[in-house]
């Protein structure tokens, strides 16, 4: 068995700020095998998108990753000097973004910031650099490539601009690739379209796919395995069916009891009671807690990832 | 202090008529008109008392320009309202003040809707102040009465909004919205900007709301399952025009509208299994400047025919000896 190309293990990021230290990412661990797809999923806040943005190397101070390592192809990149993490970046790994807006650079046309990257990292000619840009537009099924590739990014609709930078991202072939909440902006029919794009190149170039989204919707139709995440922990990972037939931990089912879904005809919803502790302030032991219906005096202490079923993991004493 | 008309059943609170609200877009050194945008364009429709009318469509259908058009915060370029009986868009000066008290908004953004330098109390008893209702101490007495209903505490009064967290906020522009006993809320996505658990929260609140106080509510709504929990009536919007509007089991059984089918089917859904080759809908929403003829959706629709592209459908109830309640916009409602 190949070992899987993403491996985080123990890592840790922690924002320091004048109130204190906020762990936004506490011990998370997770692994992806090769071509697959793991969803990490939670609330706001529960720390998803900063793991995405320590792997990348891209946390900006007071933000910093405090500890653990991120295996990627057997690379810790959490340990690379910015020189060699740059050479990563959009080669190997690459990353896409919920607003397209602030990831595209408005006064650059869409060509030249595809052609800046195709002639760093693969080191084509111009003409070369042109030719492999305008045949990416078109896979991600922008029309009239030639002339887009000319356009500036606000002269492209929102559903275009998620593609623009999809080329982008996937222009150089990367292994993995890291979508942060890439649909969140878009229209439903516009969001359909994009799902398909991404599970489209992702089976073209064999990629390993971690999306991170807020929506169970799309993680369910979307990821082969799935971690849930509370206030920077990680609380659930199982593969998707598994997940959503069967969740163990409280808060999931909570969740997944929260959401209106088709066809369910309920008077009233599932809520979960009181709100999210502070990062600053969080409870010791488990931090859900404060709002578990089935809370123990053995909750005091801090739950440990514990295998209950076939590669079905949970972080609960209750269970 | 308040009078809380009896609802009469089957009486219509609302009635909208042929109401178009357009844009004008104006260039150059004289600011001519150069062209318009429909941004609702020949809406009818009619309300219950008691009911939830839905308004669904994507990111410039004029769903939400509808709603603000309704409240009379935009005017409309042409149509009637009828609110309660009476002509709405005849009122004016002190009628139309004293009819606002019976329509009220909630805004998507709790963050954007709630002055930050006004405390909970101010927020929630500007209404009255505004319409003259009652001494201040009956106000304050009533700001403390309303915030345990919308399930904060006294202590919130003195408090300003920057404190709340989003589903907080909400409730504080719930409490403000029913201050007024209104008949009548239109609710603007008033859970999009909000996490799911606290979303269920507010879902639930306003289900508690209108039954106590009996409301009727027109709940704008990008996300068709959360308008399947809370409306008994859902219109479907597309550029401007109503395409699809029928009873929620009617609509959510058997859609005959293209479009509506497509939105159905874009709709992630939990426990479905992998997305693969499902109906998706090619293209973008064309601009509502330059709507295409005829039907506006034929460009993007499957099913499409010559007449498609030359003749505007209109909303019709589908032929099939129901109660004409399910209407369809389409040349060919039998798929």
């Amino acid at each position: 068995m190949t070992p899987p190309l993403v491996s985080v293990s123990g890592l840790k990021t922690s924002f320091f700020t004048q109130q204190g230290e906020v762990k936004a990412v506490d011990d998370v661990s997770f692994s992806i095998d090769r071509g697959k797809t793991l969803g990490i999923v939670g609330e706001s806040g529960c720390g998803k998108s900063v793991t995405s943005y320590a792997m990348m190397q891209l946390l900006e101070p007071p933000g910093r990753v405090v500890g653990g390592q991120a295996l990627i192809d057997g690379v810790d990149v959490l340990a690379l000097p910015e020189r060699q993490m740059q050479q990563l970046r959009g080669r190997r790994m690459a990353m896409i973004f919920q607003e397209p807006m602030t990831a595209l650079n408005p006064v650059y046309s869409i060509g030249y910031q595809l052609d800046e990257q195709i002639k760093l990292h693969l080191g084509l000619s111009p003409a070369e650099s042109r030719e492999r840009a305008i045949e990416y537009l078109q896979l991600v099924g922008i029309p009239a490539p030639a002339q887009r590739y000319q356009d500036y990014p606000h002269q492209l609709s929102g559903g275009m601009r998620q593609r623009a930078m999809i080329a982008m991202a996937l222009c150089c072939e990367p292994d993995f690739l890291i979508a942060d909440e890439p649909t969140t902006a878009l229209d439903v029919t516009i969001q359909a379209q994009i799902l398909e794009l991404i599970q489209d190149m992702q089976q073209r170039f064999s990629m390993t796919v971690q999306f991170i989204t807020h929506d169970l919707g799309v993680i369910s139709e979307l990821a082969d395995q799935v971690m849930v995440m509370y206030a920077g922990r990680t609380v659930e990972i199982a593969p998707a069916d598994s997940l959503f037939a069967r969740p163990q931990h409280p808060y999931t089912r909570a969740l997944i009891n929260s959401l209106p879904r088709f066809g369910q005809r309920v008077q009233r919803l599932d809520t979960i009671e009181g709100s999210v502790p502070s990062p600053l302030d969080l409870p010791a032991g488990c931090a859900f807690q404060n709002r578990c219906a089935r809370v123990s005096p053995i909750c005091g202490e801090k739950p440990p990832l514990r295998i209950i079923g076939d590669q079905h993991q949970v972080a609960c004493f209750n269970v | 202090m308040y009078k809380t008309p009896k609802p009469e059943s089957n009486e219509a609170l609302l009635e909208v008529a042929e109401l178009s609200t357009r844009f004008p877009i104006r260039r150059g050194l004289l600011l001519r008109k150069v062209a318009e945008v429909r941004a609702v364009d020949g809406v009818s429709f009619s309300l219950k008392r008691g009911q939830t009318l839905g308004l669904v469509g994507e990111s410039g259908c004029g769903k939400s320009t509808l709603g603000r058009t309704i409240i009379r915060l935009l005017e409309p370029s042409s149509g009637s309202i009828r609110f309660e009986g009476e002509d709405f868009l005849a009122c004016s000066g002190k009628v139309l003040r004293e009819k606002r008290q019976r329509l009220q908004m909630i805004f998507q953004d709790p963050f954007a809707a709630l002055d930050p330098r006004k405390t909970v109390g101010q927020i929630i008893m500007e209404p009255l102040q505004v319409h003259a209702i009652g001494s201040s101490a009956q106000q304050r007495e009533k700001a403390l009465e309303l915030l345990a209903v919308v399930g904060l505490k006294a202590e919130h009064i003195n408090r300003y909004p920057h404190e709340f967290s989003g589903g907080q906020r909400q409730r504080i522009s719930i409490a403000r919205s029913i201050m007024l006993r209104p008949q009548l809320i239109i609710a603007d996505e008033p859970t999009s900007a909000l996490d799911v658990s606290v979303q269920a929260q507010i879902l639930n609140l306003l289900k508690d709301l209108q039954r106590q106080f009996d409301l009727t509510y027109i709940f704008i709504s990008h996300d068709l399952a959360v308008v399947e929990h809370v409306c008994d009536t859902i219109a479907v919007m597309y550029l401007g025009k109503i395409v699809e509007m029928a009873p929620r089991d009617t609509l959510f059984a058997n859609p005959r509208h293209p479009y509506t089918q497509a939105l159905l089917a874009a709709i992630p859904q939990l426990g479905r299994g992998k997305r693969r080759g499902r109906l998706t809908l090619k293209g973008d929403v064309p601009s509502p400047i330059d709507p295409p003829s005829g039907c506006a959706f034929h460009p993007r629709c499957q099913y499409a025919n010559a007449r498609c592209s030359l003749q505007t459908p209109a909303l019709k109830a589908v032929a099939e000896g129901d109660s004409g309640d399910h209407q369809v916009a389409c040349w060919l409602p039998t798929r």
